[in-house]
């Protein structure tokens, strides 16, 4: 390819590069891998994180804080940030089946646990109808993205666990 | 300033006399005199130097120690203020995208609010005001334990809740609070 038609190469990417909202542009920064895979669904809200949003929840905000008053931490679950705890916490909506297959299975709603080096949870996942899957970015956006790869080997860590349940109505 | 050197150098290109100026022969056909502002001596450095005027020596002081004269006269709440902001802004970019309240609030930014001590709760409820935030773990440890927001369900009850607080005790003025 000569000299000229690479520089126009380069000015037709451009042009038919996706506009990024600035909410996704600061996704972007931190996640590159959404770069193409993902769409913002909600504005900024500090009011819920991610392990609520997984499980449906948006007016909440889960911590196992037990000194401030405003947030909130099922009761008979341990007070710890940690898999085994939040593991429970999915049991009560369901969540119990464990699952090694990330591919979307009809009829089934499935978890991602993001974990870090330090076996810590960093992030939840939850996949939806269309087989994408959907994330609240800490106190930023919510955003819908093609797969888990995107989000893992970054601040959020890997994947480790994944749980699964019939999704409502299914037989 | 500009003005007196160029005047004082076309009187020596007037004089005509190389002896007496203080410029190369050669500096004579430019059109920028060579003139060198000495503001530590408030002179110009001319053969015959003249002292720059009160003002312009008074408005070079100032700019030199103007952070230290806003101390003196007492703004320290300008000055907290900034340091405030500055703080916040490092901690909402760094823990945006955490889920972690412990780790949102060990941020050393955070932490560094938190040491400002009391003159930093007026400056929280002011931005809780703007938009909710993580900002109950701060205020819990600069009230020693207040709980105004005991009971309070999620984080809208409980910064509605500081912010009634805030207003009762002045911190906000009436009709800050929502």
């Amino acid at each position: 390819m000569g000299r000229i038609s690479r520089l126009f190469k380069h000015r037709r990417s451009a042009m038919n590069a996706r506009q990024y909202l600035p909410d996704e542009l600061l996704a972007l920064s931190l996640f590159p891998n959404l770069d193409g895979v993902f769409r913002k669904t909600s504005e900024f809200d500090p009011l819920y994180n991610c392990l609520a949003w997984a499980l449906g929840i948006t007016w909440a905000w889960f911590s196992h804080e037990t000194r401030l008053a405003g947030y909130y931490w099922p009761a008979g679950v341990p007070r710890e940030w940690t898999v085994p705890a939040i593991q429970k916490i999915f049991a009560f909506h369901g969540y119990v089946e464990e699952t090694a297959n990330r591919d979307f299975e009809p009829g089934f709603e499935k978890i991602a646990f993001f974990v870090d080096s330090n076996n810590e949870p960093q992030h939840f996942a939850k996949q939806i109808a269309n087989g994408k899957w959907s994330s609240k970015l800490g106190q930023h956006i919510d955003i819908e993205h093609e797969n888990l790869e995107c989000l893992e080997n970054g601040d959020y860590g890997n994947v480790t666990l994944l749980l699964k349940r019939k999704a409502a109505g299914s037989i | 300033m500009q003005g007196l050197a160029t005047c004082r150098v076309l009187q020596m290109e007037e004089q005509n006399s190389p002896e007496e100026s203080v410029y190369p022969r050669d500096w004579i056909s430019h059109k920028k005199p060579r003139v060198r502002f000495d503001l530590a001596g408030y002179t110009l450095s001319t053969p015959e130097p003249q002292p720059l005027p009160d003002v312009i020596r008074y408005i070079h002081a100032l700019s030199e120690k103007q952070v230290t004269l806003l101390e003196r006269i007492g703004q320290y709440s300008h000055a907290d203020e900034i340091k405030f902001e500055r703080l916040a802004e490092e901690w909402e970019r760094a823990t945006i995208f955490l889920s972690s309240l412990t780790k949102i609030v060990l941020h050393p930014a955070y932490q560094r609010i938190i040491g400002m001590g009391p003159a930093a709760i007026p400056l929280i409820l002011r931005e809780m005001k703007k938009k909710p935030g993580h900002w109950l773990w701060a205020l819990d440890a600069l009230t020693n334990g207040e709980s105004p927001a005991s009971g309070s369900q999620n984080l809208m009850e409980a910064t509605e809740a500081w912010l009634r607080w805030g207003e009762s005790r002045g911190y906000l003025n009436t009709g800050e609070a929502r």
